[in-house]
């Protein structure tokens, strides 16, 4: 019974310096982000640059910053895969002195159709949140064409006329 | 008439008679429907992702040449794997034995056939990747690469189908071993690209026919590489094309009745 309270005793002792710790890792007010443009309405299949400012608005330089972005589907509970529209989510920003600001450009492509929720945040060197965005409303078009690259009379008319050339051999055999 | 003459004629009256089996039945072209049907899809579904920027347009050349290979020498390989076998459990081997033909001219014969099966596939596919590869401007290496690499790679698997099918005791043992040694060359052109880029992954991809002709396929039509730093992938192909026609005929000797149905 003993032995039972003492690791009880341990684990909530556990919980309450980890919750103490997890809540001295606070955001870094001198740092502020911002993603334009702010609403981007395009078709499925075209590019858009995202560009996102980091701004040290602080008194002291902050070093190692890195801005990361993020992409998220809020009418299906986040369902989208990031790095199936850009390749690098996170880009190095470095040391931001006292006032100055930093620009990084991503170059996105949906891949899906429907509206998107676009974000960034700046992270610090210890990988807590420095800050948080701005939300960008990404509106992505459905756009499909009938004859891509021309390629349909092709698909339908060459098994077209083999299955034709089949039908007559199968006709002159049966008949 | 010598007798090298003979031979000759009765080498081409095996083959003439198997191509009129093959082309004027159902059975060639039954395969060739089908194979017509499955690039037509996959062609849509690649352009249909190219002409929206979701997959790069050279890319879906490569997919469309790699595939018209890979199936085209499949279509071929399954009629060659089907040749002496399917005789054999059709009861006609022994007809076909008791003429005055020879297994190797009966063997020849039914090579040049199946060879024809590629042929038409190549016929199918060329349209395809023409009408592909007229945006990224890679028609004329799109067609090379068919034709070399996929006639190569097909008479490889074509002679290997033979081959298979002469000691094979039923047809159904021939088609499936057949069809396991494709998978079996086809594999290595499957690895993930780290081990694909080391020593034994390279080794897997230039040293079997399949691979081979696919990853040549990728690299001149998708990375864009050229043909002098890429020819040595066609090494494999040419040299399993001899070696696999070189097996077939000399399994032509080996060939039995067996038991028919």
């Amino acid at each position: 019974m003993r032995r039972i309270l003492v690791v009880c005793a341990v684990g909530v002792a556990s919980i309450a310096v980890i919750a103490t710790a997890s809540q001295a890792a606070e955001p870094l007010d001198a740092v502020s982000i911002e993603v334009t443009p702010t609403e981007v309405e395009v078709q499925l299949g075209e590019r858009i640059d995202l560009t996102v400012t980091v701004t040290n608005n602080g008194e002291a330089a902050v070093e190692g910053l890195i801005a990361h972005i993020d992409i998220t589907d809020l009418d299906v509970s986040g369902s989208v895969d990031p790095e199936d529209w850009v390749k690098t989510l996170s880009r190095d920003v470095g040391t931001l002195e006292a006032g100055q600001s930093a620009t990084r450009t991503w170059n996105v492509q949906p891949i899906s159709s429907g509206s998107f929720t676009v974000y960034a945040v700046a992270l610090a060197p210890e990988g807590s949140t420095a800050a948080a965005s701005n939300v960008v409303t990404v509106d992505v078009a459905h756009r499909a064409s009938l004859n891509p690259q021309g390629v349909l009379p092709v698909s339908i008319g060459v098994p077209a006329v083999i299955g034709a050339l089949l039908l007559t051999r199968l006709r002159r055999r049966i008949s | 008439m010598t007798s090298n003459d003979q031979a000759r004629s009765l080498f081409r009256v095996v083959a003439r008679q198997e191509l009129v089996e093959l082309w004027r039945g159902p059975k060639g072209l039954t395969v060739l429907f089908a194979y017509s049907g499955l690039l037509a899809a996959l062609a849509y579904m690649a352009s249909a992702d190219a002409g929206l920027n979701l997959l790069d347009a050279r890319e879906s050349v490569g997919i469309i040449a790699q595939t018209g290979v890979a199936l085209g020498a499949l279509t071929a390989l399954v009629v060659s794997a089907d040749a002496v076998s399917g005789e054999r459990e059709r009861g006609t081997l022994e007809s076909l034995l008791v003429t005055p033909v020879t297994k190797r001219e009966l063997v020849l014969g039914k090579l040049v056939a199946s060879t024809s099966m590629w042929v038409a596939a190549l016929g199918v596919a060329v349209p395809f990747v023409v009408v592909m590869a007229r945006g990224p401007g890679v028609a004329i290496d799109a067609l090379v690469v068919l034709v070399v690499t996929g006639t190569l790679v097909s008479a490889a698997l074509t002679a290997l189908g033979l081959a298979i099918s002469s000691v094979a005791m039923s047809n159904r043992a021939s088609i499936a071993s057949a069809m396991a040694a494709m998978l079996l060359l086809a594999t290595p052109s499957q690895l993930p690209s780290v081990t694909a880029d080391g020593v034994i992954g390279n080794v897997l991809i230039r040293a079997n026919p399949v691979s081979a002709g696919l990853k040549l396929a990728n690299e001149v039509l998708v990375a864009q590489r050229s043909w002098a730093s890429q020819w040595t992938f066609l090494l494999a192909p040419a040299v399993a094309a001899i070696l696999f026609t070189a097996v077939a005929i000399a399994a032509a000797g080996r060939i039995e009745l067996g038991a028919s149905r």
